[in-house]
Protein backbone atom coordinates (compact mmCIF):
# COMPACT_ATOMS: atom_id res chain seq x y z
CA UNK A 1 0.00 0.00 0.00
CA UNK A 2 1.31 3.46 -0.83
CA UNK A 3 -0.55 6.54 0.33
CA UNK A 4 1.50 9.74 0.53
CA UNK A 5 0.13 12.81 2.28
CA UNK A 6 1.43 16.16 1.09
CA UNK A 7 4.41 14.81 -0.87
CA UNK A 8 5.34 18.38 -1.91
CA UNK A 9 5.80 19.42 1.76
CA UNK A 10 3.43 22.39 1.46
CA UNK A 11 2.03 21.93 4.95
CA UNK A 12 5.37 22.28 6.74
CA UNK A 13 6.17 25.35 4.61
CA UNK A 14 2.82 26.90 5.66
CA UNK A 15 3.61 26.10 9.31
CA UNK A 16 7.05 27.68 8.95
CA UNK A 17 5.42 30.86 7.68
CA UNK A 18 3.09 31.25 10.68
CA UNK A 19 5.50 30.43 13.54
CA UNK A 20 9.13 29.99 14.55
CA UNK A 21 9.69 26.33 15.52
CA UNK A 22 13.43 26.18 16.25
CA UNK A 23 14.16 25.44 19.95
CA UNK A 24 10.45 25.63 20.79
CA UNK A 25 8.63 23.25 23.11
CA UNK A 26 5.78 21.97 20.95
CA UNK A 27 2.73 19.99 21.99
CA UNK A 28 1.36 18.25 18.90
CA UNK A 29 -2.25 17.16 19.36
CA UNK A 30 -3.33 14.43 16.94
CA UNK A 31 0.09 13.25 15.78
CA UNK A 32 -1.21 10.03 14.18
CA UNK A 33 1.73 7.98 12.98
CA UNK A 34 4.10 10.95 13.30
CA UNK A 35 4.11 12.30 9.74
CA UNK A 36 4.23 15.95 10.81
CA UNK A 37 6.09 15.29 14.09
CA UNK A 38 9.29 14.35 12.28
CA UNK A 39 9.07 17.42 10.05
CA UNK A 40 8.73 19.63 13.14
CA UNK A 41 11.70 17.89 14.76
CA UNK A 42 13.69 18.54 11.59
CA UNK A 43 12.92 22.26 12.05
CA UNK A 44 14.57 22.09 15.49
CA UNK A 45 11.51 21.79 17.76
CA UNK A 46 11.19 19.52 20.78
CA UNK A 47 7.89 17.74 20.31
CA UNK A 48 5.57 16.09 22.82
CA UNK A 49 3.20 14.33 20.44
CA UNK A 50 -0.20 12.98 21.50
CA UNK A 51 -2.78 10.82 19.80
CA UNK A 52 -5.78 8.94 21.20
CA UNK A 53 -5.07 5.90 18.97
CA UNK A 54 -2.57 3.49 20.64
CA UNK A 55 -1.90 1.72 17.32
CA UNK A 56 -0.89 4.99 15.65
CA UNK A 57 1.37 5.87 18.59
CA UNK A 58 3.05 2.43 18.45
CA UNK A 59 3.70 2.92 14.73
CA UNK A 60 5.05 6.43 15.33
CA UNK A 61 7.44 5.13 18.01
CA UNK A 62 8.67 2.39 15.68
CA UNK A 63 9.35 4.94 12.93
CA UNK A 64 11.17 7.45 15.15
CA UNK A 65 14.74 7.92 13.87
CA UNK A 66 17.46 7.75 16.54
CA UNK A 67 18.60 11.31 15.71
CA UNK A 68 15.28 12.70 17.01
CA UNK A 69 14.88 10.35 19.99
CA UNK A 70 16.02 12.99 22.52
CA UNK A 71 13.59 15.63 21.22
CA UNK A 72 10.45 13.65 20.37
CA UNK A 73 8.12 11.88 22.78
CA UNK A 74 4.98 10.04 21.71
CA UNK A 75 2.13 9.48 24.15
CA UNK A 76 -1.41 8.15 24.00
CA UNK A 77 -3.66 10.92 25.23
CA UNK A 78 -6.89 12.85 25.07
CA UNK A 79 -6.77 16.50 23.97
CA UNK A 80 -9.65 17.43 26.26
CA UNK A 81 -7.83 16.12 29.37
CA UNK A 82 -4.13 16.82 29.04
CA UNK A 83 -2.14 15.36 31.90
CA UNK A 84 0.49 18.05 31.51
CA UNK A 85 1.57 20.97 33.72
CA UNK A 86 0.40 24.55 33.12
CA UNK A 87 2.48 26.79 30.83
CA UNK A 88 4.85 24.00 29.83
CA UNK A 89 4.85 24.56 26.03
CA UNK A 90 5.55 27.41 23.62
CA UNK A 91 3.28 26.11 20.85
CA UNK A 92 0.27 23.79 20.80
CA UNK A 93 -0.35 22.40 17.33
CA UNK A 94 -3.66 20.82 16.39
CA UNK A 95 -2.66 18.81 13.36
CA UNK A 96 -5.95 17.99 11.60
CA UNK A 97 -7.39 17.08 14.99
CA UNK A 98 -9.72 19.85 16.14
CA UNK B 1 -13.41 20.71 20.79
CA UNK B 2 -13.78 23.76 23.03
CA UNK B 3 -12.41 21.65 25.92
CA UNK B 4 -9.34 20.81 23.83
CA UNK B 5 -8.75 24.50 23.09
CA UNK B 6 -9.21 25.30 26.79
CA UNK B 7 -6.61 22.68 27.69
CA UNK B 8 -4.23 23.99 25.02
CA UNK B 9 -4.65 27.48 26.50
CA UNK B 10 -3.74 26.11 29.94
CA UNK B 11 -0.58 24.24 28.88
CA UNK B 12 0.98 26.96 26.72
CA UNK B 13 3.17 29.68 28.23
CA UNK B 14 1.81 33.26 28.58
CA UNK B 15 3.36 34.32 25.24
CA UNK B 16 2.55 31.00 23.57
CA UNK B 17 0.50 30.27 20.49
CA UNK B 18 -1.87 27.65 19.16
CA UNK B 19 -1.41 26.61 15.54
CA UNK B 20 -4.50 24.95 14.17
CA UNK B 21 -4.28 23.16 10.82
CA UNK B 22 -7.08 21.22 9.14
CA UNK B 23 -8.75 20.73 5.78
CA UNK B 24 -11.12 23.56 4.84
CA UNK B 25 -14.83 22.86 4.38
CA UNK B 26 -14.40 22.53 0.63
CA UNK B 27 -15.09 19.30 -1.25
CA UNK B 28 -12.02 17.24 -2.13
CA UNK B 29 -11.24 16.90 -5.84
CA UNK B 30 -10.15 13.51 -7.15
CA UNK B 31 -7.99 13.08 -10.26
CA UNK B 32 -5.88 10.48 -12.02
CA UNK B 33 -2.38 11.64 -12.84
CA UNK B 34 0.07 10.20 -15.35
CA UNK B 35 3.33 12.10 -15.60
CA UNK B 36 2.43 15.77 -15.43
CA UNK B 37 -1.05 15.26 -16.89
CA UNK B 38 -3.83 15.33 -14.27
CA UNK B 39 -7.31 14.25 -15.35
CA UNK B 40 -10.20 15.30 -13.10
CA UNK B 41 -12.44 12.37 -12.12
CA UNK B 42 -14.90 13.72 -9.57
CA UNK B 43 -15.59 15.67 -6.41
CA UNK B 44 -16.19 13.96 -3.08
CA UNK B 45 -19.44 14.53 -1.20
CA UNK B 46 -18.81 15.47 2.38
CA UNK B 47 -21.15 16.84 5.03
CA UNK B 48 -18.56 19.05 6.86
CA UNK B 49 -20.27 18.65 10.25
CA UNK B 50 -16.91 18.28 11.97
CA UNK B 51 -15.38 21.27 10.19
CA UNK B 52 -18.27 23.55 11.12
CA UNK B 53 -18.18 22.33 14.70
CA UNK B 54 -14.43 23.08 14.83
CA UNK B 55 -14.97 26.55 13.33
CA UNK B 56 -17.53 27.28 16.03
CA UNK B 57 -15.15 26.05 18.74
CA UNK B 58 -12.37 28.37 17.51
CA UNK B 59 -14.80 31.32 17.31
CA UNK B 60 -15.99 30.56 20.83
CA UNK B 61 -12.43 30.44 22.21
CA UNK B 62 -11.75 33.87 20.63
CA UNK B 63 -15.02 35.31 22.01
CA UNK B 64 -14.17 33.92 25.44
CA UNK B 65 -10.93 35.94 25.40
CA UNK B 66 -8.56 32.96 25.46
CA UNK B 67 -6.94 33.71 22.09
CA UNK B 68 -6.55 36.38 19.43
CA UNK B 69 -6.45 35.21 15.82
CA UNK B 70 -3.20 36.55 14.32
CA UNK B 71 -2.86 34.86 10.93
CA UNK B 72 -4.74 32.57 8.58
CA UNK B 73 -3.14 30.84 5.60
CA UNK B 74 -4.38 28.28 3.10
CA UNK B 75 -2.58 25.90 0.79
CA UNK B 76 -3.58 23.03 -1.47
CA UNK B 77 -2.72 19.69 0.11
CA UNK B 78 -2.53 16.56 -2.00
CA UNK B 79 -2.70 12.91 -1.12
CA UNK B 80 -1.36 10.47 -3.71
CA UNK B 81 -2.31 6.81 -3.96
CA UNK B 82 -0.77 4.17 -6.17
CA UNK B 83 -3.78 1.89 -6.56
CA UNK B 84 -7.56 1.76 -6.34
CA UNK B 85 -7.14 -0.50 -3.28
CA UNK B 86 -5.23 2.30 -1.56
CA UNK B 87 -8.09 4.68 -2.31
CA UNK B 88 -10.68 2.22 -0.92
CA UNK B 89 -8.58 1.73 2.24
CA UNK B 90 -8.35 5.49 2.75
CA UNK B 91 -12.08 5.85 2.01
CA UNK B 92 -12.87 3.34 4.79
CA UNK B 93 -10.92 5.45 7.30
CA UNK B 94 -12.47 8.61 5.89
CA UNK B 95 -16.02 7.29 6.50
CA UNK B 96 -15.29 6.51 10.14
CA UNK B 97 -14.00 10.03 10.78
CA UNK B 98 -16.40 12.11 8.69
CA UNK B 99 -19.70 10.22 8.58
CA UNK B 100 -19.92 11.08 4.87
CA UNK B 101 -22.25 9.42 2.31
CA UNK B 102 -21.00 6.40 0.28
CA UNK B 103 -18.73 7.00 -2.71
CA UNK B 104 -19.13 3.79 -4.75
CA UNK B 105 -19.98 5.92 -7.80
CA UNK B 106 -16.60 7.65 -7.47
CA UNK B 107 -14.73 4.36 -6.99
CA UNK B 108 -16.26 3.14 -10.28
CA UNK B 109 -15.26 6.36 -12.04
CA UNK B 110 -11.68 6.10 -10.76
CA UNK B 111 -11.53 2.45 -11.86
CA UNK B 112 -12.62 3.42 -15.38
CA UNK B 113 -10.16 6.33 -15.49
CA UNK B 114 -7.29 4.05 -14.36
CA UNK B 115 -8.19 1.48 -17.04
CA UNK B 116 -7.82 4.17 -19.72
CA UNK B 117 -4.71 5.79 -18.19
CA UNK B 118 -1.12 4.63 -18.82
CA UNK B 119 0.42 2.13 -16.40
CA UNK B 120 1.88 3.76 -13.29
CA UNK B 121 -0.83 6.42 -13.12
CA UNK B 122 -1.72 7.54 -9.61
CA UNK B 123 -4.84 8.76 -7.83
CA UNK B 124 -4.61 12.31 -6.51
CA UNK B 125 -6.91 13.81 -3.89
CA UNK B 126 -6.56 17.57 -3.50
CA UNK B 127 -8.11 19.78 -0.84
CA UNK B 128 -7.27 23.17 0.63
CA UNK B 129 -5.93 23.13 4.17
CA UNK B 130 -6.26 26.16 6.45
CA UNK B 131 -3.64 27.05 9.07
CA UNK B 132 -4.65 29.46 11.84
CA UNK B 133 -2.37 31.14 14.35
CA UNK B 134 -4.04 31.91 17.69
CA UNK B 135 -2.06 33.92 20.23
CA UNK B 136 -2.74 33.34 23.90
CA UNK B 137 -4.24 36.34 25.67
Amino acid sequence: MAIHVDPEGREIRALERVAEWRRKRVLEIGCGSGRLTLRLAALGASVHALDPDPKAVRLARRNLPARYAARVRYRVGDAAQLKLPDASFDIALFSWSL
Amino acid sequence: MVHALREAHRVIAPDGVVVEARPAAIHRRVAVQSGKVRRHVGVMRENFHRERHADRAVARSVRAGWFRECAVRSFSCTRTMDTLEDYCTWLGEFYTVTDSPPHEWLVERIERALEKAPEGSRIIIAAPVTVRLLKKI
